[in-house]
């Protein structure tokens, strides 16, 4: 992304500047982020760049490099507080490493220029600063820069010229003054320099180092927070994250001007810019991954679950993917409510007894019953009311599970016939829509595989010998057991062989891809006869109706719009199509999932969703917090958790019980609670 | 490059460390093949999760040697050809009309492979995804060339199996192996399960196949002549699963090791007595030493049942403290009568001897002259 091309110039923000300048005698610059900003979301990318040029350069012994290097600045820094030192330098950071990066010892100095390589490549200068300094300059004022960075102020000087800045002013670097801004010694230190009279006018990024330390020694601010980055303290860092990085980052610097030109951007125009930048990424490798193993195990028809399936059909077609392997690609309206239900009522299994007894949530027994069609089954429902407790009774307890189920087992016959209209439905669409082949593919996010499982009994009772393949976002490891007769499982971003605890980006991000994946239409219920074709009955409601209408439709079509010139060009911005591996889509997926921004956790955290096939009860995915729930039980534990940090009684009890939780999950995710 | 000859008569003989010098035996190139041998008989339902673990794989360059050791022939190509598109032209099946037994059904296939690298998959276990590409990748590094083989960290999943299908019960990291392996503790015991294990295919000319004469433990023994010949690496990161169905399931799904336990405690004494009178064999006048030391061993195991027996019958806590207070003191006073230290103690009493008299001493070296 060279900021200089099409790049819409802030002429509000420098028209406020330039009103501010005729006051001032010197203006300053904050230099990162300020002067000049990284083409990626985040600081710590430029690590991740350096680690990917390093892995082609050294090899698999410096895998690791961006997360080592990280921690190793945070040694650095604490090694020096424990001196009395507010900075440190480059030099210390690196004699830091050795310890957090095996191997590192010997090659410290190849390391470091490459990180001051990947610097040079992704700093370019912002242009409202560099026309902010050529107007300071005209008007003959002392221009000068101030940062706090461990970098030597050679080096930013030289970032600095190569990003236009040549013949700037004075730098002040903390590395070089050990002063910081942000405790306000760097300020004390350059007014006693500037002497007290000088008039002086600061521009920078950061509320406290920026805008109220300065003013503590009488300096004029002007705040210029167009290229912030984002600063991602959580979630995994390395190369895999670079497309969603620098897509990000491209849509972000829009995103910041046009909500200071019109005012802030509401939701809706928020999702459209993440559709364009983590959709694309995510749904992209998918497709990408896809088409590869459909072509090589000869896949001969895809089925594309409803509903999270939706999307991903239509990047299928629009991508191309079609045509280019010409394997014809099917919405299937089918839902766990359907298949799972049509399932038992072919024999009422053990395991068809689980499905239709437990929930993911608490459910009161009318709802457990009348998702499965037996509420008309007099003699079940009266024995079940009397054992526990009447229609309104939770179930909770496994002993009430198994109270319902060994009632379900006695009146088996009632069971199997008011479940029989619901089978006979079910068999007569999938007749009618799965095509009689070898080779069946089924797509679907995933997660346990229990679809699909349904959907090969019921095609071997129709007499089909299809052998069907699922191809998901990622499997958990329960659906190991589906594996003996619900075909083959393959997990792009996961598979089930990985321990949960391994998963926990995906586990966070379950419920945000179900709902932004899914079509403007209710669950499947059932199925209806007209003219003699089946059709499908949805359960629409209201709560997913409008929600889709305003967060997940203008995601949905931004992230198509994106597959389309991508696919077709080749590129689009600074995303290149072959860089879109299923370690890049996951890395997206973790990165939002497990450190997201306030603009994420805002959209994302107000999507209501319905963990329960039965769709009866949406629960926001970042509630209201109170002190007695844990994060843990919310649909998107990270999320919730770092959303109710903000309320200091509850501080410490949450981020005890998650830290506790995800203990084994990586450092950088749990330092945000720490 | 060779070697200067002066330098050359410099090595040490017998030489200690490192035990196997591979140099020019590692794997070719930096992605070594794997030969994954799998054994299975009349097990479908964990066979499925089998092979998916090695299907799955991130590292591809393996191929799968199934060896069919006596099981219903049919049942096993239904499995097979449900994923014959994934596996492409990567396995190879071996049916035996009989079953031959663990070791040498091992050996058929290991016979046919011609990989780099050998590991025994059982077909009840299991692998995270980053197994094979950590293993081969650690095999492959130069400076792990000295290592014959490489274990990873493991996870027992203990499981039943219910209304045909396997259901977990739990998870512990297993206990054994955690670093390098140690071979006296392997001497003790199996310090890992093959699930863990990759090992070069070239050790084999050295060391030979599996002792097909072992019902059960045919892979401590292994493991054992596997030391024998060099070191085996160990990589701390749990990429193995050790699957164990809860005990009294008693069918071909039973694990030997849970199931058979009888087995493999009888099995594990006519191993260890194969092995030391192999060693008496090359060696007699070591049972001059092996048996007082033995005698020693068992005097202090009777007494310490004594104590385990004391403090059980004791009720009252102060009178568990003394005991277990006596213990310690017994324990203290055991250890340093049997223990190697007994030399090192005796030495020290020599050097405090030697410090306290040497005041004396300076007075009589200067009274002769010697120092002023």
């Amino acid at each position: 992304m060279p900021p200089q091309n099409g790049w819409p110039l802030d002429r509000t923000w420098l028209d406020d500047f330039t009103a501010r300048l005729s006051k001032a005698d010197v203006v300053s610059f904050d230099v990162f982020d300020t002067a000049i900003t990284r083409n990626c979301d985040a600081p710590i990318d430029a690590f991740a760049l350096a680690e990917e040029r390093l892995l082609v350069e050294i090899g698999e012994e410096v895998s690791g490099f961006a997360t080592a290097r990280e921690l190793a600045e945070q040694d650095a820094r604490t090694a020096a507080a424990a001196l009395g030192r507010e900075e440190i330098t480059f030099a210390e950071i690196y004699a830091a490493l050795p310890p957090r990066l095996p191997g590192a010892g010997r090659h410290l100095e190849r390391m470091k220029a490459a990180e001051l390589k990947a610097e040079a490549d992704l700093l370019s200068g912002v242009p409202e600063i560099l026309e902010a300094v050529r107007l300071a300059q005209g008007a003959g004022k002392k221009v000068i820069f101030v940062s706090d960075m461990y970098l030597p102020g050679g080096q930013i000087r030289q970032f600095l010229e190569n990003a236009g800045y040549a013949g700037g002013g004075e730098l002040h670097v903390s590395s070089d003054t050990g002063c910081l801004k942000w405790s306000g010694r760097q300020w004390a230190r350059l007014r006693e320099r500037l002497g007290d009279g000088a008039r002086i006018l600061h521009i920078g990024d950061d509320a406290v180092a920026d805008v109220a330390m300065p003013q503590k020694h009488a300096i004029e601010t002007l705040a210029f927070t167009r290229v912030r980055s984002n600063p991602r303290v959580g979630g995994p860092a390395g190369p895999a994250v670079l497309p969603f990085s620098r897509a990000a980052r491209c849509r972000s610097i829009r995103l910041q001007q046009s909500s200071r030109q019109e005012g802030g951007r509401n939701h809706s125009e928020f999702m459209t810019d993440f559709g364009a930048s983590w959709g694309v990424v995510i749904v992209g490798s998918f497709i990408r991954w896809l088409e590869a193993r459909v072509q090589r195990y000869g896949i001969e028809q895809l089925l594309f679950l409803a509903r999270d399936g939706w999307l991903l059909q239509q990047a299928w077609e629009i991508a191309g993917c079609e045509a280019r392997t010409g394997v014809c690609a099917t919405y299937l309206h089918a839902s766990r409510r359907v298949l799972n239900l049509a399932e038992a009522g072919c024999d009422l299994s053990e395991q068809a007894l689980d499905r239709i007894c437990k929930s993911y949530k608490l459910q009161p027994l009318r709802t457990v019953l009348d998702r499965a069609g037996l509420l008309g089954c007099t003699d079940l429902v009266a024995e079940t009311e009397k054992q526990l407790g009447g229609l309104g009774a939770l179930i909770k307890s496994p002993a009430e599970i198994e109270m319902l189920r060994s009632a379900m087992r006695r009146h088996r016959l009632a069971v199997l016939a008011a479940m029989a209209p619901l089978r006979d439905a079910t068999l007569g669409y999938l007749v009618q829509q799965v095509p009689d082949c070898q080779r069946l593919g089924v797509v679907d996010l995933g997660w346990y595989g229990s679809l699909q499982g349904s959907l090969a009994n019921l095609l071997r009772r129709l007499g089909r010998h299809a052998r069907l393949s699922g191809f998901y976002y990622s499997l958990f490891p329960r659906a190991q057991q589906r594996r003996t007769y619900a075909g083959w499982l393959e997990g792009a971003f996961g598979n089930d062989f990985i321990p949960f605890r391994d998963q926990f980006g995906l586990r966070n991000a379950v419920a945000i891809l179900e709902n932004l994946h899914s079509p403007a239409e209710g669950t499947t219920v059932n199925y209806r006869m007209t003219d003699s074709v089946y059709t499908p009955v949805l359960g629409n409601n209201a709560i997913e109706m409008t929600q889709h209408a305003r967060l997940i439709a203008p995601f949905q079509r931004s992230t198509l719009e994106a597959i389309d010139e991508l696919f077709t060009a080749g590129r689009i911005g600074p995303l290149r199509v072959d860089e879109l591996t299923p370690a890049a889509g996951k890395a997206a997926i973790d990165r939002v999932a497990l450190s997201p921004t306030a603009d994420e956790l805002a959209a994302l955290g107000q999507i209501r969703h319905a963990a329960d096939f039965d769709h009866t009860v949406f629960v926001p995915l970042v509630p209201a917090g109170e002190w007695h729930v844990s994060p843990l039980d919310t649909e998107w534990p990270v999320g919730a958790a770092l959303a109710w940090l903000g309320k200091s009684h509850e501080r410490s009890h949450l981020a005890g019980s998650l830290c506790k939780a995800i203990s084994e999950t990586d450092v950088r995710t749990i330092r945000q609670f720490q | 490059m060779t070697e200067d000859p002066q330098l050359s008569r410099l090595k040490p003989r017998p030489n200690f460390y490192p035990a196997y010098d591979s140099v020019g035996d590692s794997p070719r190139d930096v992605r070594p093949t794997v030969a994954v041998i799998m054994r299975t008989k009349n097990r479908p339902l964990l066979l499925h999760r089998a092979l998916s673990s090695v299907l799955l794989q991130r590292y591809d360059a393996w191929r799968l040697y199934l060896v069919n050791d006596g099981g219903d022939r049919r049942e096993i190509e239904e499995v097979i050809a449900r994923y014959d598109m994934v596996f492409g032209d990567r396995l190879t099946v071996l049916h035996h009309a009989e079953s031959l037994g663990m070791e040498r059904a091992s050996n058929a296939a290991l016979s046919e492979a011609t990989e780099d690298l050998v590991i025994v998959h059982d077909d009840d276990d299991s692998w995270h995804p980053e197994f094979l590409v950590e293993t081969t990748a650690f095999l492959s590094r130069p400076e792990n060339r000295r290592y014959v083989g490489v274990v990873t960290g493991c996870t027992v999943v203990g499981e039943k199996i219910e209304q045909g299908a396997v259901h977990e019960t739990n998870r512990t990291p297993w206990q054994g192996a955690r670093n390098v392996i140690d071979f006296r503790s392997m001497l003790v015991e199996n310090m890992f399960p093959p699930i863990c294990l990759v090992f070069r295919r070239s050790v084999v000319d050295s060391i030979g196949g599996f002792n097909g004469a072992l019902p059960v433990l045919g892979d401590w023994e292994f493991h054992i002549r596997l030391l024998l010949l060099g070191d085996i690496g160990f990589i701390d990161r749990p990429l193995a699963n050790y699957h164990h169905r809860v005990a009294g399931t008693n069918s071909v799904y039973s694990n030997t090791v849970i199931d058979g336990n009888s087995l493999h405690v009888r099995q594990n004494i006519l191993l260890r007595n194969g092995v030391m009178r192999s060693a008496l064999q090359v060696q007699p006048e070591a049972l001059g030493l092996l048996q007082p030391v033995l005698h020693a061993l068992a005097d202090i195991e009777k007494r310490l049942e004594r104590i385990e027996a004391t403090i059980g019958k004791s009720r009252k806590p102060r009178k568990l403290r003394k005991s277990l207070e006596r213990a310690r003191l017994w324990w203290l006073d055991q250890t340093s009568k049997y223990a190697p230290l007994r030399w090192g103690r005796q030495s020290l009493r020599h050097f405090r001897f030697w410090l306290r008299t040497r005041p004396i001493r300076r007075v009589i070296a200067r009274t002769r002259g010697r120092i002023r």
